[in-house]
């Protein structure tokens, strides 16, 4: 009998889905997008193997979920960079990245959808039996794959931000961002800033290269990283506790403009006034790229999450329902969704071939931050913070743990003691 | 006249329950109130119901240009586009109609130019 996987979302966490679940032998894998390119909020992204992400990224190659890790690598622009907090990193062209990854997901003869926004769900006997689009299409499935992330539609950016800020996420194009698991009828957890209110302000701002001072960007294309220090009049220690990113939180980043090369200049600030940027030498005819009202604010993020098993099972939910990335809750990063989104789409097919259903063990810096991330999240102080491979404490304690290394040799023979090489890649038996 | 829903509207779906000659349904991205049906609640109360169930203040008497608007809006987007690796181009996915259509995956669409127009 032919099995589908059907996947909600093609951000990060559904593309790495739809791999494992094709690898494990799922016969057909479609992936539902609501706008009309992948990775969606991930085009925003560029950062790989930063800090622990890189122990992330090795892990996840030995464990045969390492397809997109090889994609982010062939368009990467700069290799092994240090900036404020951050070690080795590897920044992808966030202008390429997304037709890399969609070649990709062809040559595994995934079959992607665009333009396909589900807006409805139909159910019997504790099953999802299919979505439906806004075409009116329905799309029957086997087992579903809820990768609808936390970022929109506007009402959240109304609520809890400055309104919709015209990013990347085009709601009020491609029509607001619907969740799976809320169709499903479940009970969605919300992300808390350290003041009470909910989601969290984005972490970054894109900026048009040609609007900034030639010789910076010269500075920025061939070291990767400019360090632009802030005139004193605009520093705002304050900004730091509002953002996603907890990774960026430090002081350097309120004293100084750091912005990287990810194709854009990517600004590693939440937002700041246009005036305001302008004041710093050599932006001083800047324009925003992304978000296009990068004055007023950002995307607001982390809004609705649901509850799940290490295994990224759906708990209380339709039997064939899983989720990753964002959806799957507070760890916040693309490698952090590619590690989430290869658990799902595994234990998908796993699931529908009868099989126990895996995690991945404490013994590796992914499934401990998987496990750690789950923890944290049934405190209220835990819902207040962000988790990554790549600063804060869960990379503190991943260090603690002797988790986190760059050493290949050891990586591989850690993935090799949990008997556990190359499950990714493999058919499920 | 009738009433109409704004954009406003947050889709609690208070008004369809409440509308006595069921005017009112759901589309693709708000409640709409189909005109030719809506009778202003004349006869039935003193207040249209939807206007008063509505917790956000969306639905107003209609408005002819935001009529044009809220068209504009439920038929914004566009047609599916599927890429597979024999079309990694995409092609359109034009579904006849109102009626929902079976997953048109693979063989299907390549089986039935019916359903589809090809853009590679």
């Amino acid at each position: 009998m032919t099995k589908r996987v059907v996947i909600v979302g093609g951000g990060w966490s559904g593309c790495s889905a739809a791999i494992t679940a094709r690898n494990a032998g799922a016969d057909e894998v479609v992936v539902l997008e609501r706008s009309d390119e992948l990775l969606g909020a991930g085009i925003v992204g560029g950062i790989m193997r930063n800090n622990g992400r890189y122990t992330a990224a090795e892990e996840m190659i030995a464990l045969g979920a390492g397809d997109l890790f090889e994609v982010c690598d062939d368009h990467s622009l700069h290799h092994n960079l240090d900036f404020p907090g951050h070690k080795h990193s590897w920044l992808y062209n966030v202008n390429t990245i997304a037709n890399g990854v969609r070649d990709a997901l062809l040559a595994h003869d995934i079959e992607i959808w665009f333009t396909s926004r589900v807006n409805g769900l139909h159910q019997s006997d504790g099953s999802i039996d299919s979505v439906e689009l806004d075409s009116g299409a329905i799309i029957e499935g086997d087992c579903f794959i809820d990768a609808t992330g936390s970022v929109g539609g506007q009402s959240w950016c109304t609520d809890n931000g400055n309104g919709c800020v015209m990013c990347v996420v085009r709601c009020p194009t491609f029509g607001p961002r619907v969740s799976l698991s809320g169709l499903a009828g479940l009970t969605e957890r919300e992300g808390r800033r350290p003041d009470g209110s909910l989601g969290a302000v984005s972490g970054s701002v894109k900026l048009n290269k040609e609007t900034m001072d030639p010789k910076l960007v010269a500075e920025l294309d061939a070291n990767g990283v400019i360090i632009v220090p802030m005139p004193q009049s605009l520093i705002n220690h304050q900004k730091l506790t509002t953002k996603a990113c907890q990774q960026y939180a430090l002081p350097a980043y309120a004293e100084n403009l750091v912005v990287l090369d990810t194709g854009q200049a990517k600004a590693v600030t939440p937002y700041m006034p246009l005036h305001e940027i302008r004041q710093i030498p050599g932006f001083e005819t800047v324009r925003y790229e992304d978000p296009y009202a990068g004055t007023v604010g950002n995307s607001i993020r982390y809004a609705a999450m649901v509850r799940r098993e290490d295994t990224m099972k759906v708990i209380d939910g339709p039997d064939n329902l899983f989720c990753c990335g964002e959806k799957s809750g507070l760890l916040v990063g693309h490698t952090e969704a590619i590690v989430t989104g290869a658990l799902a789409g595994h234990n998908a097919v796993r699931a529908l071939a009868g099989l126990e259903l895996i995690e991945i063990p404490v013994d590796l810096a992914t499934g401990y931050g998987v496990k750690y991330t789950t923890e944290g999240m049934e405190t209220e102080e835990g819902m207040g913070k962000k988790y990554t491979y790549s600063g804060s404490f869960l990379f503190d304690a991943m260090i603690e743990e002797g988790l986190y290394t760059t050493d290949h040799g050891v990586i591989a023979d850690r993935v090799q003691a949990t008997g556990m090489n190359g499950v990714f890649a493999h058919k499920v038996t | 006249m009738a009433y109409m829903i704004t954009a406003q509207c947050i889709n609690c779906s208070a008004c369809e329950m409440d509308c006595p000659v069921r005017a009112i349904g759901r589309g693709p991205s708000q409640y709409v109130i189909d005109s030719s049906v809506c009778i202003d609640c004349a006869g039935y109360f003193d207040e249209p119901r939807c206007k008063r169930a509505c917790p956000v203040d969306a639905c107003v008497p209609e408005r002819a240009h935001y009529m044009h608007r809220a068209a504009a809006l439920a038929n914004r987007g566009a047609p599916p586009l599927v890429l597979t690796r024999e079309t990694p181009l995409g092609r359109v996915l034009v579904t006849s109609g109102d009626s929902a259509v079976a997953a048109p995956l693979k063989s299907r669409v390549a089986t039935d130019p019916e359903n589809s127009s090809t853009h590679d």
